[in-house]
């Protein structure tokens, strides 16, 4: 008997590549998935200078806030500074007026 | 050096669009998709079960050309290249699966290899339902090779140059499936 294992082995495969299977509808859309999955692979795989320049108006928005900050800061103290001295003349002028000097 | 890609349409030659997607532009990437996109899902479909993992590995595929993209030399044509990258991608999507194979079952299809009717009782879908179980018992680099040789149609040299395996290898893993094979399918017994 001629019809091997390996005949009908060969007659399986035949019949198997006559089916092909139908992916058209995957097919569909298909660049676009992809490229949105490019997009995400390279915001994540972005080296670390990239990520600081994204940081950009996050460390402006703070330095923005620091100097404002810094400025309501200084006016008091210069207030309180002239307060001070306002407050040390007439402490002088007071301890001359009973002293007599 | 900047490319100027403004010209780049869907019918511009491989190389071009290829200059134009390594220059930047994801448009001539986007052509060369839409080009070698059936060829990659058709052969990506013999490694995979379900249209889920079907487009991921294509995904995947696709990917691996994108990031390589800059070390295509253009000294053959970019659709051996491709089908390199595509190969080798699915076979390591083959060595993945393997550590976490399961028994699938062959649902209610009984089929034997030693049926010599084989031919009039089952339709090619059947046929190949059978072949994918069969040939989703092998190992990886088994499955590989028979699925190139023999739904593919490849020969011993085109799967060599595919694979990167010398062509004595391809050979014999291509031996080794087909033995494995015909010992998964029932046929073994009767030689």
């Amino acid at each position: 008997m001629n019809d091997t294992s390996d005949d009908r082995l060969d007659r399986l495969f035949a019949k198997a590549r006559r089916d092909i299977r139908e992916a058209s509808i995957r097919e569909e859309g298909f660049e676009g998935r992809l490229m949105a999955r490019l997009g995400e692979k390279k915001f994540q795989d972005a080296p670390w200078y990239l990520w600081a320049w994204r940081a950009v108006p996050l460390f402006s928005a703070l330095i923005i806030m620091l100097v404002t900050m810094s400025g309501v800061q200084n006016s008091g103290m210069s207030s309180y500074l002239s307060h001070a001295l306002t407050g040390g003349y007439e402490e002088s002028a007071l301890i001359s007026y009973y002293t007599g000097e | 050096m900047r490319i100027d890609t403004s010209s780049l349409s869907p019918d511009c030659d491989d190389d071009d669009l290829v200059r134009g997607a390594v220059g930047g532009d994801d448009r001539a990437f986007t052509h060369l998709v839409t080009r070698y996109k059936r060829r990659v899902f058709r052969l990506a479909a013999r490694f995979t079960r379900s249209e889920h993992e079907l487009d991921d590995l294509c995904q995947d595929i696709f990917l691996k050309v994108y990031e390589n993209l800059g070390q295509f030399r253009g000294d053959a044509p970019f659709e051996h290249w491709l089908s390199r990258i595509a190969v080798r991608t699915c076979y390591d999507a083959l060595r993945k699966e393997r550590h976490h194979r399961r028994q699938l079952p062959l649902d209610e299809l009984t089929w034997e290899l030693r049926d010599p009717r084989i031919d009039d009782r089952h339709s090619a879908a059947d046929a190949r339902s059978v072949v994918m179980w069969g040939v989703g018992q092998l190992k990886a680099e088994e499955r590989l090779v028979i699925t190139l040789m023999e739904l593919e149609e490849k020969s011993v040299k085109e799967v060599a140059a595919l694979t990167g395996w010398t062509e004595v290898n391809v050979k014999v893993r291509a031996w080794r499936a087909r033995k494995a094979l015909k010992k998964i399918l029932g046929g073994a017994e009767h030689e």
